[in-house]
């Protein structure tokens, strides 16, 4: 029988038991809904975190830090990490550039507002590269140029705090804000250094923290501070722009306050680091904490990684963590596919359920398609394109139904992430892969589950078969 | 216990021939052996140059498909399909292209006078059209033999006449060789060149009907 004919004919008789064949389908549209609603929200999960990682700079970001290397002779004396160092980074083969990630922490101050923040010192080219390619959005203001100074740039979040929603976002660029920096009294040596390495003249020099600031708890922890622990620096920065991270990491995780480079750098050795830092008076000393090195392409990451780390340094890169994020998202997309799978394990048996029993019916049917020359092939066949109908309907129908609930869930979620001050992010990714993964799987299945009653129909002897017509 | 035990006989092509016997004689099963339906558990058995007793489950299956048509006592016919449905199955199994498909369907429902009953289903049709439909089945795939079980065995005896004269001129206008199984010797004497007898398995009476 012709491929054409064996599906008019397999139609026809699942026609006869409609009921019976619609309840099937219905069996394995659940299956596969529930698997690929489940898969599809997996995959949009991952897709927005592996597209966080690729925004922007991450994936090309090597994080370098003094710290051992395997690779360093022991014995020898650790490099340090210094200006002169990243300068020698940024003349190393397939290196785009290299700047210190200096944070600061401290207390930024609007009007009567102020909030415990880290300022993070960010070259002019980058911040602007950041906005090019839309790892940060500009949604007021300007980004800020090189040979600019006193200004900032913040996040919408501390923007949104800072200019309630009556006024605006823009109604704040071109305000001042206030932001007291706590460092450790400078000693004659460490003065100079501070000098060395480009206090500008320009602007105003540290100040003693005004009496009476009233807000609790940072201010009154300043003042409390034992004389001589620490010693106030005030800047007194503009506001040229307003960031957003575009629902990427960077609006999750990353620094909220961004300044020149040029303005912290000074600030660096003998600042406090954090809130911690601070407590416990332990201060930042010679060298930095951590530079960024940009690799010019994400090939380019593993060769200069290697070669920073034979210089002795540790460098990190989100490679090193890609593998592990990937791999974990396997093992959840595959608990979830595993969950859906056990739906259309149940369809599976409906399957191998309304197959039997079609045998059962129609054996009289098979005993005189045989007296009039079907080969046991044939009747298999018969059975498996009957099988593979259900497993083609109810897998179209599993689709339908498996974007209906995914797309409520991304509602559903969406709804708490809003309540929640979130951004709103698309969960589901309804890839073709996806589609057409779950339709083969949908006809892998019922073919499988149609196996044993085609077979068993194809094993009935007509001169039996005939008897019950 | 054999059903049918040293049987021998030959028949000519573009003949009528005649099995009867009583219930349990051994009738059926000889001509399911006939028809590639049963295999038998030893001696010989050739058909049209079929070795029938040596042929796999395959082999049984093309030769009934390509050379036997079959007529059976309750005519077998699938209720669900039509009249034209009906005699569609067997030329579906033999890959026949639809528009020749529906040209030989017509035909041999024409040829069996119910060219005006196409759409019909056999809850629609008298036991005589029902068993017209089953013998156009038979006739649809063009067989060069045609075996008949009881063929008239559920039909009243007016509308037995009209089948058996079908089957009749079938045989003479299209020279279709004919194997017809009955309990009734005197329908078979009456239309068959030759005949045998059966009982319990074995031939006793063999000659001209």
């Amino acid at each position: 029988m012709i491929f054409k004919d064996q599906c008019r004919y397999a139609f026809g008789n699942l026609r006869k038991t409609l009921l019976r064949t619609i309840l099937t389908a219905a069996g394995v549209a659940i299956g596969i809904g529930a698997m690929t609603s489940m898969v599809s929200v997996g995959l949009g999960t991952q897709r927005l975190v592996l597209r966080a990682f690729n925004e922007g700079n991450i994936l090309s970001s090597i994080m370098v830090s003094p710290g051992e290397s395997a690779d360093t002779i022991p014995g020898d004396s650790l490099p340090a990490l210094d200006s002169a160092t990243t300068e020698l980074f940024r003349t190393l083969p397939g290196v785009r550039d290299a700047f210190p990630r200096i944070t600061i922490a401290g207390l930024l101050r609007y009007k009567d507002d102020e909030i415990f923040r880290r300022l993070e010192g960010m070259p002019a080219k980058i911040l602007e590269e950041q906005i090019r390619d839309s790892t940060l959005e500009l949604i007021a203001g300007r980004s800020y140029s090189e040979g600019e100074r006193d200004v900032i740039v913040m996040s919408e979040r501390i923007a949104r705090r800072l200019a309630p929603d009556s006024t605006g976002l823009d109604s704040l660029v071109n305000t001042t804000v206030s932001f007291i920096a706590a460092r450790a009294p400078r000693t004659g040596d460490e003065g100079d250094e501070v000098e060395a390495t480009g206090a500008q003249p320009s602007r105003p020099p540290p100040q003693a923290l005004p009496p009476g600031v009233p807000t609790f708890p940072f201010s009154e922890l300043l003042d409390n501070m034992p004389l001589g622990i620490f010693e106030p620096v005030r800047l007194e920065l503009t506001v040229v722009g307003v960031v957003k991270g575009g629902g990427s990491l960077t609006d999750f995780v990353g620094p909220s306050l961004f300044v020149p480079i040029e303005l912290v750098e000074p600030l660096y050795a003998g600042a406090f680091q954090d809130l911690e830092s601070i407590l416990t008076g332990s201060t930042r000393s010679g060298g930095y904490s951590m530079v960024q090195v940009l690799a010019a392409d994400v090939m380019a990451v593993r060769p200069v990684q290697d070669t920073i780390r034979a210089m002795g340094f540790t460098a990190r890169s989100i490679l090193d963590e890609i593998d592990q994020v990937r791999r974990g998202f396997m093992f959840m997309n595959s608990l979830l596919g595993t969950i859906g799978g056990v739906s259309l394990f149940v369809a599976a048996m409906m399957i191998v359920n309304t197959l039997v029993m079609a045998v059962l019916e129609r054996t009289p049917e098979i005993g005189l398609l045989k007296s009039m020359g079907a080969t046991d092939g044939d009747v298999m066949r018969l059975f498996l394109t009957e099988a593979s109908i259900i497993g083609v309907v109810g897998g179209s129908g599993g689709l339908i139904l498996g974007y209906v609930v995914a797309r409520i869930t991304n509602v559903v979620a969406n709804i708490q992430f809003q309540r929640a001050g979130e951004v709103s992010v698309n969960l589901v990714a309804f890839t073709p892969f996806l589609i057409l993964g779950g339709l083969a799987f949908a006809v892998i299945v019922s073919l499988l589950a149609g196996y044993y009653p085609a077979r068993r129909a194809a094993k009935v002897d007509p001169v039996v078969a005939l008897r019950h017509f | 216990m054999r059903a049918v035990d040293g049987v021998t006989f030959e028949v000519e092509t573009g003949e009528f021939f005649g099995v009867v016997g009583t219930s349990g004689s051994g009738k059926t099963t000889l001509l399911n052996l006939i028809g590639g339906l049963d295999t038998p558990t030893s001696g010989h058995l050739e058909v049209m140059g079929h070795p029938l007793d040596s042929l796999d489950s395959r082999g049984l299956a093309l030769y009934r498909r390509n050379t036997v048509g079959i007529v059976f006592q309750a005519f077998h016919l699938l209720p669900a399909h039509s009249a034209f449905g009906n005699v569609e199955l067997p030329l579906l199994l033999q890959n026949v292209p639809s528009s020749e498909r529906k040209r030989r369907v017509e035909t041999a429902l024409e040829q069996v006078g119910l060219d005006s009953r196409l759409d019909h289903r056999p809850s629609e049709l008298s036991g005589g059209e029902q068993q017209r439909v089953a013998i156009a089945r038979a006739l649809a795939k063009q067989p060069r033999l045609l075996l008949a079980d009881e063929p008239t065995g559920n039909l009243d005896s007016r509308t037995s006449k009209e089948i058996l004269e079908l089957m009749h001129r079938l045989n003479r206008d299209y020279d279709l060789t004919v194997v017809l199984v009955s309990h009734d010797e005197a329908a078979v004497r009456a239309i068959a060149h030759r005949m045998i007898r059966l009982e319990d398995g074995q031939v006793v009476q063999a000659g001209a009907a």
